[in-house]
């Protein structure tokens, strides 16, 4: 099995960064408190991680705030956050799940992934750093046969190696010294020309070359501790490859070896295993703007890159976005919050970025954003497409999703449906709004029970029997008296010869048919008994009239056009 | 020859030059109505991109001729979309009269004829309905019918109006229920005489007589006959077993 390690350097800057797109390039430094780090417990804040423009401006890692402040006055100090790291990983390993069936985020030191069996390391390291940046991370990726020649090569996979010394491992936590930094430097230069693509951020352990990739590294890589990296060195072992040259035995009682063997290590045998990632949290990805925006428009623009981290993540989960929120907020507690309904459940960037658009054009901005957060309120199962070069569909779905989410956007999500019969006697109850959709045939559907619906023909009790299309009245429009005559609660409009106010008009009632006596859900308080009447006028009008015989009077609910 | 033109329009179409220029759907397209004699009177149906205008007083037959046309369409598989700026489309009513429910999208904006006139140019542009009802409280604005026009041309949708006057539109009918003639007894029959006048387009002045018959998919127990059977028979039931009253 070979494993992938991906290395994010500067992980809190980035994640700052990620959120924050406009401070790339600023002088920023990252401080994390002192009760979150564990190498100091006390004292005040420190600076985690620092940018080149920092760097460049006297800011060092582990300086407090008012030494960074001092040595740059310009320089940003940031507070980190764990959590975000945290998350940050996460999403990261859910986007490379879409890639490697096994991603184990549980070592601080790096992701590390199952490579999948037929595929080139180099390309698949490549599709995991493309996998990363689409989430806005860098990172740098190392294969090898064991997990700790994978991360050891991770550090080899930095351009700018010649300028920047290696990473302590968080195994051994020793910083190096001149010399193995010195002698990792040449062991490098001389990896590198092993390497097709030397300056490539995927460096490949040949399969079986661990050991003789590791030979040559100083031994502070290895996780053997302070005191015996400084007895060993006194004993003449420098390399890993001479720590591995030394009889099991001897390590064994001289050195104690805790979880991790560091002569297996050493050996290029890492018997550490994956531990399966499996993610669960809700996928929610924020961006801060540079400015308070009052236009809508620029945002469609950040909305892009932020839909499609969602898009990435759900790809690797194998899901769908059935309801994504956008969140836009601004200064004071102000909020926007729009929901994107597509047709289809779809991890579909594109999709989800037009529907935002869509929205976006439909509404007026009420208050400044500062913060747009996106997050997927109901996921459904990715169903796999079927592309079939004999089976076309060239129905634009797409097109169809857009309409309808521009005119959700316009008239609100319960203006916009589609119909569904329900077998029930109540003429205005005999209906429901349903989510319109048409099935796509391009997507292999499971088979589900069909939920039992009335034909059309067994809705014809709730129907008048006169041709026509009938026009419903919501709700029923009582009917006046003529003027002049009393009302009357026991006339009844089967009486030829009578008159009716009918929408406005005094109508001669030419013939009548009824009654067809409709009740029911006695069960409930909103139970009804009614007298249904279907009238002719003298104007050839034909109109569907009810006596309610709780109340006793006669309503108009609905006209034959 | 409806096919031929058809033909040789597309063909036309396919051949001329400047492929930056919106291309125009072919005017030659029709919505048949399923009323045969209103089809022959149209030279087969509503001509799809068009703005048509559907005028006639409350149960005049508006509704059951653009559920007719919308049940012809959605059952040749093209989208229909109905805005229901009145809140009265009864579903169930359009599924009798043959409609597709499946491929019958409603809207139901706030109940004034710019909003209507706005979720039907969103539908048009959208270029997959082959109809689009907009069913109006009230006439539509000049300068939204003028839009609407427009739209309908572009995208090749029939915008059939139905409840309110359109200025704009290409083809204007009148529709009305023709008076019941109680003598004959016809108005106890199961059917409805209605008459389709071409007020604008092609064939002005030129009028079809429509039949309407009762919908296949009604139950027949509930007629007067049967209700005088069960001894509950109303009035006018009454009345019709005694024809010499």
């Amino acid at each position: 099995m070979r494993i992938l390690c991906l290395y994010l350097p500067a992980l809190p800057l980035q994640v700052q960064v990620r959120r924050a797109p406009h401070l790339a390039g600023a002088p920023l430094g990252v401080l994390l408190a002192r009760s979150t780090q564990a190498q100091s417990p006390s004292g005040p804040p420190r600076i985690v991680a620092v940018s080149r423009a920092a760097l460049a401006a006297g800011v060092r890692v582990g300086m407090t705030a008012l030494q960074a402040r001092a040595a740059a006055p310009e320089a940003l100090l940031v507070d980190g956050a764990p959590a975000a790291w945290a998350e940050a990983r996460c999403a990261l390993a859910e986007a490379l799940l879409a890639f490697s069936v096994t991603v184990d985020i549980s070592d601080p030191s790096g992701l590390f992934a199952q490579v999948p069996s037929g595929v080139r390391g180099a390309t698949f390291g490549e599709q995991a750093l493309e996998a990363a940046a689409g989430l806005g991370l860098i990172a740098r990726a190392g294969i090898a046969d064991d997990r700790f020649s994978a991360w050891v090569a991770t550090q080899f996979a930095a351009r700018q190696f010649a300028a920047t010394p290696l990473a302590a491992t968080p195994l051994a936590a020793t910083p190096l010294a001149a010399t193995q930094f010195a002698a990792t430097q040449f062991a490098a230069t001389q990896f590198a020309a092993t390497q097709p693509r030397p300056h490539a951020p995927v460096w490949v352990v040949p399969p079986g070359g661990s050991a003789r990739f590791l030979a040559p590294l100083p031994l502070g890589l290895l996780p053997v501790g302070e005191a015996a990296a400084r007895t060993l060195a006194l004993l003449g072992v420098r390399t890993i490859g001479d720590f591995a040259a030394l009889p099991a035995p001897s390590i064994g009682r001289r050195f104690p070896v805790g979880e991790i063997n560091a002569h297996e290590l050493a050996q290029g045998r890492d018997p550490r295993s994956l531990t399966p990632f499996f993610p669960d949290e809700p996928i929610c990805e924020f961006v801060d703007l540079e400015c308070e925006m009052t236009e809508l428009e620029p945002l469609a623009f950040m909305l892009r890159p932020l839909l499609e981290r969602v898009a990435r993540r759900l790809v690797g989960r194998g899901r769908a976005a059935a309801r994504v929120a956008l969140t836009l907020s601004g200064p004071g507690g102000a909020s926007t919050r729009i929901e994107l309904v597509p047709a289809h459940p779809t991890p579909s960037a594109r999709t989800l970025v037009e529907l935002a658009r869509a929205h976006l054009a439909e509404r007026t901005l009420v208050h400044p954003v500062t913060t747009v957060a996106t997050s997927v309120v109901e996921e459904s199962e990715l169903e796999a497409r079927q592309t079939s070069l004999f089976e076309r569909d060239d129905f634009p779905h797409d097109a169809l999703e857009l309409a309808t989410q521009r005119l959700t956007a316009a008239f609100g999500e319960a203006a916009v449906f589609g119909t569904r019969l329900r077998e029930r006697h109540r003429p205005e109850g005999s209906w429901e709004p349903i989510r319109f959709s048409l099935p796509d045939p391009r997507v292999k559907q499971r088979p589900r029970p069909k939920p039992a619906l009335p034909a059309p023909h067994q809705l014809a009790p709730t129907l008048p029997l006169s041709p026509g299309a009938l026009r419903l009245l919501d709700p029923p429009t009582p009917l006046a008296s003529p003027p002049g005559s009393p009302p009357d609660p026991s006339a009844t409009p089967s009486a030829p010869g009578g008159t009716l106010q009918l929408l406005g008009a005094l109508r001669r009632i030419v013939t009548a048919r009824g009654p067809l006596r409709l009740e029911g859900e006695w069960w409930a308080p909103a139970s009804f008994a009614r007298d249904y009447y279907e009238v002719t006028t003298d104007d050839g009008g034909r109109y569907w009239l009810y006596r309610d015989r709780v109340d006793g009077r006669l309503y108009l609910h609905g006209v034959l056009d | 020859m409806q096919a031929t033109k058809l033909e040789f329009a597309r063909a036309l179409e396919r051949f001329t030059l400047g492929g930056d220029a919106p291309k125009r759907p072919v005017e030659a397209e029709l919505l048949p109505t399923g009323w045969p004699e209103l089809d022959e009177l149209l030279s087969g149906g509503l001509p799809r991109g068009r703005l048509i205008e559907l005028r006639g007083v409350a149960s005049s037959g508006k509704t059951a001729l653009a559920f007719a046309t919308a049940a012809r369409a959605s059952a040749a598989g093209q989208l229909v979309a109905w805005i229901d700026a009145t809140g009265e489309l009864h579903p169930p009513s359009a599924a009798q009269a043959g409609v597709e429910l499946a491929r019958l999208l409603v809207v139901r904006p706030p109940r004034t004829p710019l909003a209507a006139a706005r979720a039907a140019e969103i539908l048009a542009r959208a270029r997959i309905f082959a109809l689009v009802v907009l069913d109006l409280p009230a006439a539509l604005p000049d300068r939204a019918a003028a839009r609407l026009r427009i739209a309908a041309r572009d995208a090749g949708a029939a915008l059939l109006v139905i409840g309110g006057e359109a200025p704009h539109a290409a083809l204007r009918l009148a529709i009305a229920p023709q008076a019941p003639q109680a003598e004959r007894g016809e108005h106890e029959t199961d059917r409805r005489g209605l008459s389709v006048t071409v007020l604008k387009g092609s064939a002005t002045g030129a009028r079809a007589e429509v039949t309407l018959g009762r919908p296949a998919l009604t139950r027949t127990f509930h007629s007067p006959e049967a209700l005088q059977a069960l001894g509950v028979a109303s009035p006018t039931a009454a009345a019709r077993a005694e024809p010499g009253a």
